[in-house]
């Protein structure tokens, strides 16, 4: 085999999951589909993740709101996947965060992120009250 | 952590597949021999995300199978440098941490990397990071925060390095002192990922709960 192209792209989970889930690899879809057991498996890992697996659409808002912050494709690829929600993952994933993001981008890197990625953990309440206006 | 990758193989359609439509018996045997496995310098294959030609059906004399030249794109995990992931500690020994991904349990975390001073308590078996004069021990099971290091693939092992390996673990066996070596073979790990969690935010996720009350306090 040859490989022609190493990397035609970085792909976040979000994008991993939808594939995944065409293929049938989500619990729901029963057991007769095209997904084998390994890829069920990594569609576990994936929907276990922080903020969930959300649709492109949504994804696409969130993408256009975090371009004034000037990430780099890794770094979005990596908010994306982790979902910081403390200023400590935002310096984790953000190289040179001091230079690049003082601390008023940084909380309101979080803001943003918080309302399209919300994480499992937090609390049920205001998960609730944005996920009304996220189902639409 | 996951690329798409181009790649053009060489595949071989069963005769006893010649009924299926081409393009249905090219993926299904992409899908056997790329799908869960890990190619040497790429990383693991995930999923085929799409076929993008498929090429020939010549059958050669003497072999009544089909071979077509496919070109497609899968999705690989591959973690790059410095790329943070979430993982689940599933064991602690003496030389570091293993962490699993769920699909991947390779993840492997040496004790030189980790928080420092951390230290290794022997009779719990897990390793203890000291902050601040607080003991926070790392229990296997614990959601773990890492940074990706360095990828290791290891080439699998021939037959004669495996007699090899086998002839210096039962010497070794031997000078411990005439116990039997371990039985089993050795697990073969085609692809390891070394991480390290030396810095802030990395670690035990609980440790840096924003809202908690004892973690360590963010600089």
């Amino acid at each position: 085999m040859k490989i022609i192209e190493l990397n035609a792209g970085l792909l976040s989970n979000h994008e991993v999951a939808q594939v995944l889930q065409e293929r049938g690899a989500d619990p729901s879809a029963g057991l007769n589909t095209r997904a084998k057991a390994s890829e069920k498996t990594v569609y576990e890992y994936l929907v276990s993740q922080a903020g969930g697996i959300k649709a492109r659409q949504e994804l696409q808002a969130l993408i256009d709101e975090l371009k004034p912050f000037g990430l780099t494709r890794a770094e979005l690829v990596q908010v994306l996947n982790l979902a910081p929600a403390s200023a400590v993952e935002v310096h984790l994933i953000v190289e040179d965060c001091e230079e690049r993001l003082d601390e008023a981008r940084v909380e309101a890197l979080i803001a943003v992120v918080g309302r399209y990625l919300a994480r499992p953990a937090a609390d049920a309440a205001a998960a609730a009250a944005d996920g009304d206006a996220m189902q639409e | 952590m996951f690329i798409l990758t181009t790649v053009e193989a060489d595949v071989r359609v069963h005769p006893r597949d010649l009924n299926k439509p081409p393009l249905t018996a090219v993926t299904d045997v992409i899908e056997q021999l790329y799908l869960d496995k890990v190619v040497q310098d790429l990383g693991l294959v995930v999923s085929i995300y799409d076929i993008q030609q498929v090429q020939g059906g010549h059958i050669y004399p003497n072999d009544g199978a089909a071979y077509f030249k496919a070109r497609f794109r899968c999705i690989v995990f591959r973690p790059f440098v410095g790329e943070v992931l979430v993982g689940k500690l599933l064991s602690c020994n003496k030389e570091g941490l293993r962490v699993s991904l769920g699909f991947f349990s390779d993840v492997l975390i040496p004790d030189y990397a980790l928080q420092s001073p951390s230290y290794y308590n022997e009779e719990e078996g897990v390793w203890v990071w000291k902050y601040e004069g607080s003991d926070m021990f790392m229990d296997t099971g614990e959601e773990i925060r890492f940074r990706v290091g360095s990828l290791r693939f290891n080439a699998t092992p021939t037959s004669a390095q495996l007699q090899q390996q086998a002839a210096a673990a039962a010497a070794a066996a031997a000078a411990d002192g005439g116990q039997p070596p371990p039985a089993g073979p050795t697990v073969h790990s085609p692809l390891e990922v070394l991480g390290d969690i030396d810095g802030d935010g990395l670690g035990l996720t609980c440790w840096w709960q924003p809202v908690a009350e004892e973690e360590p306090a963010a600089t």
